[in-house]
């Protein structure tokens, strides 16, 4: 009898050891939903002139507050070329890739709401400016060369107050030539 | 109390036990005969120990084994045979004996896995952590995709694979350099803190694994916080033999081929053992036609995962000098492997490269390739009964490579010269040294006191930039102890102080600082990024200790507490890195602050064992006062391919969880088990979870086994049902995981051909090819589905 007791006792120090450890589980809300990000300009597949602002209107939303958002444009000729080339292009003579990223901070700066604190907001800008030519020095002299034509990714990046970060991926295609390309 | 606790944990039916009297000398003999119970027969070649003295037998073909120049005493005896349950007798030696031994065949595919605090060396007991022994045939039956997979089997345990070839161990949520590897003494050292990294072990290499689950700093210093798998050196039998086997190897998933052949001689004094391993297999199969990447829908052609065929390379040399003072083990093992990487886990894959080359088994870029070579000795010098000295050194030499196609987010970046596609190249060198002395073992007070020392010296090279190189002297010195306050109540506990000093060598990036400039930051922006390293110089001092108590309250119940801490010390990467990881696609920054991660734990085990039911409970509760994490800074990275900066931080966190247990055995042919582990993690800085928190587990187990008639000698059935939970507690930017339910079959037999035993084991894992993903895979990000059903054979002979 004696020993059945003991394991009973022993049985209730296991129990309740365990509850413990249940009971320090309570609940913490946090938030665990990312922004929604939905492009409405540039459309997929957007031909871009060198020279012109690309058309920025994107809906951003977050179940509590945004934070920031940020865009980057850069090539995606890797996406479409066979295998073996390499996308440095600082061989290339001819053309150059075009890469940039904008801070939200870069059209802020030009008189445009931050989206801070906002549950759901429209951005609609023309501050993205896809440059006519790039400048680069080429055996100490500096030469303008043309931006090299084809597709580019155009990344929207998205956070909100608590850290969360979602982004989407479109294209844009590069032209010189204003009517597009064929596929 | 202590011999029937002993007792229930053996299913041997019978012993008949013969005695005969002699000149009674101080010196006696032990003999006896290894039979099965069920049809008589001999069993040759089983393995016999006489514990505590450390003394090892192979019986003989006529199942005979004899053990001289005994002293009178207490005694454990062990016999171990593949396929039968393990037999453990307590026995009081006072003259010469012959036994009769009769092993049950093993039916249950759990049943190897026996926890048991009371036939282990007395010296090592000086822990009162949950401890888990497995045996060469456990790992045999479980054979999954690799080493840590078949752990992963064990509540408790999980594994972080990178497809169908590679995987790291998860201890109770705890993983990277949270969890410790020790081989035979040394404690592995290869680049665990990366993701895509896979622990380099020979799973056919590995002959007993024991398990701890908790803080081990007080044991392995830095590094010990969710626990130990530590793989022990192969028993050596007293006398002389030669013998081996030949295992071969297939499996239909990934179309895996692989044959592994260890020989064995013991004469005289001397033993050797060698051991040969290579596997091929090719791109895995995943139950799914299209994953969603990025945003992006790629199609799976089909069905394969593209460029995750690999292959591995192992080979192991083993020797042994042993006389009646001193033993001295010489290990030395290279495992070589090169496995390829799905292209879109290194950036967003060109369509054409997923589409099908011809060939499955080709392995492309990206693909990664290591070698761990190690060299390992283990010398031990008996003083005196009870006192014992062990000193083991080890060389550890890991290269890792990983080659991608040369590619740059930087278009002023000009492939090397030499090497155009090494991305990214790690060595390291790690040189350790451990001195233990073990007093009064077996008696009422019995302490270990030891010394540990290790060297690290990583270099890294490649086009891309990951880890800084860096040197890490570390050391620490422990003293542990045992105290017996009577036949079943033990109090353990220990203390241990470590100090390292670590070295970080900077890096600035001249590619990206050209680049940044091109783009036209300014200069304060520009040292920003391009400082991808900083040099660091740091010191971290240690303390660790631990309290335990063992109760073993009767026959049926056992009780263990332990309180104890752990700590790590930060990584190079956390201290100092800065710049975007390919394939997490996060600016990571290290912090130079972050001091060494501290854990207190406290940890349980009860045990029940009845006649035919028994039950494990392990709570536990950890809080951290300095948890290393990557939080989200709010901050924008200007560098392409990423978003915003993460930064390594540290903050209180707190982990609770366990594992349940239960196993019954409905009669001596069907048997039942169902275990549950379960795992609570918070940061208490912000109360998001911790990243990579395993789900809920539930793992029930049916089997029926049986004897044979004719070749057969005897056979086990088993179906297992893995029920995995959803994981919906998830931290920032980290994904929710579905639940999964998935079944498994199995099939052993043991073979008798012509006098030859051979153990054939059949399996098919996820039966229904369920498409479920794994909560802690590298390919999670992608939304890749784990691999789908696989059917494996596996046939070893032994000769």
């Amino acid at each position: 009898m004696k020993r059945l007791k003991l394991s009973r006792n022993v049985l209730l120090l296991a129990v309740s050891l365990l509850s413990t450890v249940f009971v320090a589980c309570e609940k913490v809300e946090v938030d665990n939903q990312k922004p929604v990000i939905s492009v409405i300009e540039p459309s997929d597949d957007k031909v871009v002139t060198p020279g012109e602002a690309v058309h920025f209107k994107v809906m951003f939303s977050d179940n509590v507050a945004l934070a920031s958002y940020k865009v980057n444009i850069h090539g995606a000729f890797d996406n479409h070329s066979h295998s073996a080339s390499v996308m440095s292009t600082r061989a290339a003579t001819d053309s150059i890739a075009f890469e940039k990223t904008w801070l939200e901070t870069d059209f802020t700066a030009l008189g445009d709401s931050p989206v801070a604190g906002e549950k759901e907001v429209t951005v609609d800008h023309q501050h993205i400016i896809i440059p006519a030519s790039i400048s680069r020095a080429v055996d100490g002299v500096t030469k303008e060369m043309p931006l090299k034509e084809g597709h580019y990714h155009f990344i929207v990046y998205c956070t909100d107050e608590s850290g969360q970060e979602s982004f989407v991926a479109s294209e844009i295609f590069i032209s010189y030539d204003a009517d597009g390309h064929t596929h | 109390m202590r011999l029937s606790f002993t007792i229930f944990l053996l299913l041997f039916s019978f012993i008949a036990l013969f005695s005969q009297s002699v000149n009674t000398t101080k010196s006696i003999s032990i003999s006896g005969f290894v039979h099965d119970a069920e049809n008589r027969s001999y069993l040759a070649a089983s393995t016999v120990s006489l514990l505590p003295v450390e003394r090892h037998i192979q019986a003989d073909r006529e199942g005979f084994f004899k053990f001289d120049g005994v002293e009178s005493g207490n005694y454990i005896i062990t016999v171990q045979f593949i396929g039968y349950d393990q037999l453990t007798l307590p026995i009081t030696l006072t003259k010469d004996t012959l036994l009769h031994l009769h092993l049950r065949p093993s039916p249950l595919v759990l049943s190897e896995v026996t926890v048991n605090g009371v036939n282990r060396r007395k010296g090592e007991q000086i822990s009162a952590l949950a401890v888990e022994d497995i045996s060469r045939d456990y790992l045999m039956q479980n054979n999954s995709v690799n080493f840590v997979q078949t752990l992963a089997t064990i509540a408790g345990i999980s594994s972080m694979d990178i497809g169908a070839g590679f995987s790291k161990p998860v201890i109770r949520g705890l993983g990277f350099n949270r969890v410790v590897v020790v081989d035979k003494g040394i404690v592995q050292q290869n680049q665990q803190w990366g993701a895509d990294h896979g622990l380099e072990i020979d799973q056919y290499d590995v002959d007993n694994v024991r398990i701890h689950k908790g803080p081990m700093s007080l044991f392995y210093g830095s590094d010990a916080i969710g626990g130990v798998i530590e793989i022990m050196p192969p028993n050596i039998p007293d006398h002389d033999i030669f013998w081996g086997d030949v295992t071969l190897i297939g499996k239909s998933n990934n179309n895996l081929l692989g044959t592994s052949v260890s020989a064995s001689h013991k004469k005289g004094n001397m033993f050797f053992r060698g051991r040969a391993t290579v596997q091929s297999y090719a791109d895995y199969r995943i139950p799914a036609d299209t994953i969603n990447y990025l945003t992006w829908r790629m199609p799976v052609y089909d069905r394969r995962m593209k460029n995750t065929a690999g292959r591995e390379y192992n080979l192991s040399l083993s020797s042994n000098y042993s006389n009646d003072t001193f033993s001295s083990w010489l290990h030395l093992s290279n495992v070589n492997t090169k496995n390829g990487f799905y292209p879109g886990s290194h950036g967003i894959p060109a369509l054409n490269r997923l589409e099908p080359n011809g060939s499955y088994r080709n392995i492309e870029m990206p693909y990664s390739t290591s070698n761990h070579l190690k060299v390992i000795s283990n010398s031990e010098w008996r003083m005196a009964d009870s006192d014992r000295i062990n000193l083991n050194l080890g060389y550890q030499n890991n290269h890792r490579e990983e080659l991608s196609q040369f590619h740059t987010h930087y278009s002023n970046q000009l492939p090397p010269l030499v090497d155009p596609d090494k991305e990214l190249q790690f060595i390291l060198n790690t040189y350790s040294a451990g001195l233990r002395y073990l007093r009064d073992e077996g008696e009422k007070w019995s302490k270990i006191f030891g010394l540990s020392a290790e060297y690290q010296h990583n270099r890294v090279g490649g086009y891309s930039f990951l880890l800084p190189g860096f040197d890490r002297l570390s050391g620490g010195a422990y003293w542990l102890n045992s105290y017996s306050l009577s036949n079943n109540l033990t109090l353990t506990g220990g203390l241990r102080y470590d100090t390292g000093k670590l070295n970080v060598y900077g890096f600035h990036d001249p590619v990206l600082e050209e680049y940044l400039l091109m783009q036209g930051y300014d200069d304060k922006e520009v040292d920003f990024y391009a400082q991808r390293a900083t040099d660091i110089s740091r010191t971290f001092s240690d303390l660790s200790a631990s309290l335990g108590v063992s109760y073993q309250i009767n026959t049926h119940h056992s009780l263990k507490l332990n309180i104890g801490n752990s700590f790590r010390y930060p990584g190079a990467n956390e201290l100092s890195s800065n710049g975007v990881h390919h394939g997490a696609f996060r600016h990571e920054m290290g912090n130079i602050d972050l001091k060494s991660e501290k854990g207190f734990q406290l940890d349980a085990d009860y045990q029940y064992s009845g006649n035919r039911f028994s039950v494990t409970i392990n709570p536990f509760v950890t809080y951290f006062t300095n948890y290393i994490y990557l939080e989200p800074s709010g901050e924008w990275s200007v560098l392409p391919h990423t978003g915003q900066i993460y930064r390594y931080n540290q903050s209180e966190a707190f982990m609770a969880g366990g594992e349940l247990i239960v196993r019954y055995d409905i009669n001596n042919s069907w048997k039942a088990s169902s275990d549950l582990e379960y795992l609570y993690s918070i940061n208490l800085a912000d109360n998001y979870p911790l990243p990579f928190s395993p789900p809920a587990v539930v793992t029930t187990d049916l089997s029926y086994s049986d004897l044979g008639r004719g070749l057969i000698t005897q056979y086990t059935f088993a179906l297992e049902n893995r029920l995995v939970m959803d994981q919906n507690r998830v931290t920032r930017n980290e994904e929710i995981t579905p639940g999964a339910s998935l079944w498994n079959l199995s099939a052993q037999a043991h073979w008798n051909i012509g006098g030859h035993r051979v153990v054939t084991q059949f399996r098919t894992d996820n039966v229904f090819n369920t498409a479920y993903m794994n909560h802690l895979s590298f390919y999670r990000k992608l939304n890749a589905p784990e691999p789908g059903r696989n059917i494996q054979l596996i046939v070893k002979l032994m000769f």
